[in-house]
């Protein structure tokens, strides 16, 4: 086991390389520079102090030179300051990484817990009123676009019944709650955002898991089970679930890169201060480092993931956790 | 009386369509005794079993009748009731020894589990006693395949773990479905010693379903024929077996393989080779990932040489694993050798000279393509014209006896025995002058496969058509075959002719496989 995650964070290396280099080119390739909002917006700036901005920046350098310089830096794990407020880029992403990785657990936690009992419970009596409500549950759920979906939550528990804040992750005086009302008013200001954040995964999750458990429940393995005389309830939980949980391992895997995209357009709306928004921004401002920084992060975050999913399913299958 | 069904019909509906599975059966199993269930696919034989044990699905299927074991109605039993006869009189051995284990729990666990469903004992006990289970159902080694998951084990040493879970509490009935069909030869007839053993250790009664009239005969007390949901004959074997009455029971007889020692034609010197091999080599292997750290090398065709002359049939005789389908895609140039040469007949043979047909129609036919362009693709593919085509498309369905009406029909809309006519057709179009064969009759019922098996005598004579025959079955190649090659672990063992293989094998593994005949 030890071995193969090696050689898994081996292989990791040359993706994370064509990341940075996919990343870079990107970013250098789109119109507009940093320099551009300091001084093609200012007439007052004349040629000279641009050039020299440019120097200063090491914008006139080739881009390969410029590349491999950000190879270099970020080699130390130093992802450079950013050109908007000169702080360190390791920095803005501190303050702002934990809030969405903890928005992204909670709704993968969410996911899970909920889609996989739905998902048996649909499985064993399809075609009942539950199973058809479900369905029609995931239509909405896969077709509803997030941000249409936030703001109609938004209007309806935080304008209309006013029972749930409606952006930021705390209140306005946050420092004056006890720590059981501080951890109150973050739950209170984190439900809409996890709900908006599980509701897609949720509905396909749900529904991979009822696909998956119809297909284990005709195995032949499951008659034998019945005709062992064994009860229905361990039929279920003891020998489809865990068939029935193998493909869901891997989707979850395979989910985690639609969370963390999700979270530029979930922050957006509910404005939460996380890495999300941070990236928006960055954007809007050209802010190069930032920008580079918060992809290569978010594209280590989904390799990790994809790891932990993959040694999840050498774990729970022992057709390839022993081979013949 | 042990099990009694009375006027028993499964009926199931699907689209609205009611389709009569069972249609109003009876009949009876005594204590100690054999019943033989014979039907071919589709006859409700299953469907009668799962049925007695209650295990059909409940939706979409209606069953009336009674079954009535040991005094008691099943059919109106409630859900606790028959738990308590699942598994501890009542069980089953299923067909398929590869999928009826659950993958993800160890063989140990998933026999102990059998034991807990019945009777409350410590763990320590349950362990003692499926060893003790493994130790009756002749495994060697009990202890190993108790802590193995289900993937690690032989087809055969499968099928003795569903066998010892099926005994576990001692059961009044077993409920054996076609235990053997799945296994190689050799493993088969020690399966049906192991299963008549166990019948006589433990005074239980066997409902042995089966389409093989060879195992009925070594098994069975009384048989019931059954076909089209309805037991259309039922008597002592030996009456059945000598002097049946239904003209259907006779025809089933009829169509089972039999070694008949029927002495084979001469071969005539100056026969004309169609194909020759030699030294042929192939290994696989198999990579664990990208580093190629550990590699496992499996050779599959170690130093073959064969000829086989125009208008002859050799035969490739061997257990699963044996390189007979290997050494088929060698011949056919589907893989590539990794040392030896192969030479054919004609200079131009790859594509056209040499065709292939597969086991299992089901699956070689592409489900989204109608019958006449999966029959005339090879022409496509080499720019026939379109009356050309048409004109080899008469020609070749009226060689295999198809309906030229049904040319623009879909795989799905055909039968098994149809379909593989369509895949001899498919081959047949371009002309070819050598046929592979791989296992082409083992997935048909036995009149079907009897009918399969003289179409392609009558192609051959008609047409000199060269054959490479491969099987599983003695039986079918001693019908088909010139010569016979014997394979084992990739290396041909005996090569000769058809009358000194079945009459006097030199090899002590030729010799074991046709003791395993039955």
């Amino acid at each position: 086991m030890l071995k193969y995650i090696l050689k898994r964070l081996l292989h990791m290396i040359p993706i994370l390389l064509g990341i940075t280099l996919i990343s870079f080119a990107v970013i250098h390739l789109a119109p507009g520079k940093p320099t551009d909002l300091m001084l093609q917006l200012n007439p007052k700036v004349d040629f000279e102090a641009r050039e020299k901005l440019n120097r200063i920046y090491g914008f006139d350098k080739p881009l390969y030179v410029q590349y491999l310089n950000w190879m270099k830096k970020l080699s130390r794990l130093d992802f450079g300051k950013s050109f908007i407020d000169n702080r360190p880029v390791i920095e803005k992403i501190r303050e702002r990484l934990p809030i969405t990785i903890f928005i992204n657990v909670l709704a993968m936690t969410t996911i899970f817990l909920l889609s996989i009992p739905i998902g048996i419970k649909s499985a064993v009596r399809r075609g009942s009123v539950f199973d058809k409500t479900t369905t029609v549950f995931v239509f909405l759920g896969f077709a509803a676009p997030s941000f249409w979906l936030g703001l109609l939550l938004m209007s309806f528990f935080g304008v209309r019944l006013g029972i749930l804040p409606v952006s930021g992750i705390a209140s306005l005086d946050f420092e004056n709650f006890s720590t059981l009302g501080k951890i109150a008013d973050v739950s209170k200001h984190l439900i809409l955002p996890v709900a908006v954040a599980s509701i897609g995964g949720l509905a396909g999750v749900s529904r991979y898991m009822r696909q998956s458990m119809l297909n284990v429940i005709s195995q032949d393995y499951i008659k034998t089970a019945r005709a062992k005389g064994l009860p229905e309830k361990t039929v279920i939980y003891k020998h489809a679930l865990r068939n029935a949980l193998l493909p869901i391992i891997t989707i979850l895997g395979l989910s985690i890169p639609g969370l963390i995209s999700g979270s530029v357009i979930l922050e957006t709306i509910f404005s939460i201060p996380g890495m999300g928004r941070l990236m928006v921004e960055s954007v809007f401002t050209r802010d190069y480092n930032v920008i580079m920084a918060g992809l290569v992060i978010s594209a280590l975050l989904t390799l990790i993931g994809n790891l932990i999913a993959d040694i999840a399913y050498v774990h729970a299958d022992p057709r390839i956790r022993y081979k013949r | 009386m042990l099990l009694k069904i009375k006027n028993l019909k499964i009926q199931f509906t699907h689209d609205g369509k009611v389709m009569k599975a069972v249609d109003g059966i009876d009949f009876e199993i005594k204590e100690n005794e054999v019943v033989g269930l014979v039907g071919e696919s589709g006859s409700g034989k299953t469907v009668t079993a799962l049925s007695i044990m209650k295990l059909l699905p409940t939706k979409d299927c209606t069953t009336s009748g009674e079954i009535i074991f040991e005094g008691k109605d099943l059919a109106i039993s409630n859900e606790k009731e028959i738990r308590s006869v699942r598994g501890s009189k009542i069980t089953m051995v299923f067909q398929e020894p590869f999928t009826s284990l659950n993958p993800v729990m160890r063989a140990g666990e998933q026999i102990r589990e059998a034991i807990f469903a019945h009777r409350k004992i410590s763990k320590k006990e349950a362990e003692e006693k499926s060893i003790s289970l493994l130790e009756k159902v002749k495994i060697s080694d009990p202890h190993r395949i108790y802590d193995s998951y289900p993937h690690l084990l032989s087809g055969g040493e499968r099928q003795r773990v569903m066998i010892a879970m099926a005994i576990a509490m001692r059961p009044k009935l077993l409920i054996a479905d076609e235990p053997t069909t799945a296994l190689d030869v050799t493993i088969q007839s020690e399966i049906l010693e192991l299963l008549l053993g166990l019948k006589k250790d433990l005074n239980m009664s066997v409902l042995f379903i089966t389409h093989d009239f060879g195992i009925i005969n070594k098994v069975a007390d009384r048989v019931l024929v059954l076909n089209g949901g309805k037991i259309i004959e039922r008597g002592e074997k030996k009456d059945i077996l000598s002097a049946p009455k239904e003209d259907y029971t006779k025809k089933l007889l009829l169509a089972v393989p039999k070694i008949t020692f029927a002495p084979g034609k001469k071969e005539m010197p100056g026969e004309k080779s169609a194909i020759t091999a030699e030294k042929l080599n192939k290994t696989f292997i198999i990579e664990n990932g990208i580093f190629k750290k550990d590699e496992n090398r499996v050779c599959a065709v170690r130093d073959v040489n064969l000829e086989i002359k125009k208008g002859r049939t050799l035969g490739v005789v061997g257990e699963s694993g044996s390189g007979k389908t290997t050494l088929g895609k060698l011949l056919i140039g589907l893989l590539k050798p990794d040392s030896g040469s192969i030479r054919y007949s004609r200079k131009t043979a790859f594509a056209s000279g040499i065709q292939i047909v597969f086991q299992d129609p089901y699956s070689s036919l592409d489900p989204r393509m109608r019958m006449q362009d999966i029959v005339l693709e090879g022409l496509t593919i080499s720019g026939v014209n379109k009356e050309k085509k048409e004109s080899v498309l008469r020609d070749v369905l009226f060689k295999v006896h198809l309906n030229y009406k049904n040319r623009m029909k879909y795989p799905h809309q055909f039968s098994g025995g149809q379909r593989q006519r369509i895949a001899i057709a498919r081959a047949l179009a371009v002309n070819p002058e050598i046929l592979i064969l791989d296992e082409p009759v083992s997935s048909l019922d036995v009149i079907i496969q009897k009918e399969i098996l003289n179409l392609l005598r009558e192609l051959q004579k008609e047409f000199c058509l060269t054959y490479v025959f491969i099987s599983h079955d003695l039986r079918v190649v001693e019908y088909m075959a010139d010569n016979v090659a014997v394979m084992q672990k990739g290396e041909i063992v005996e090569l000769a002719s058809r009358d000194e293989i079945y009459r006097s094998p030199k090899h002590p593994y030729t010799k074991r496989l046709l003791s395993s005949v039955l």
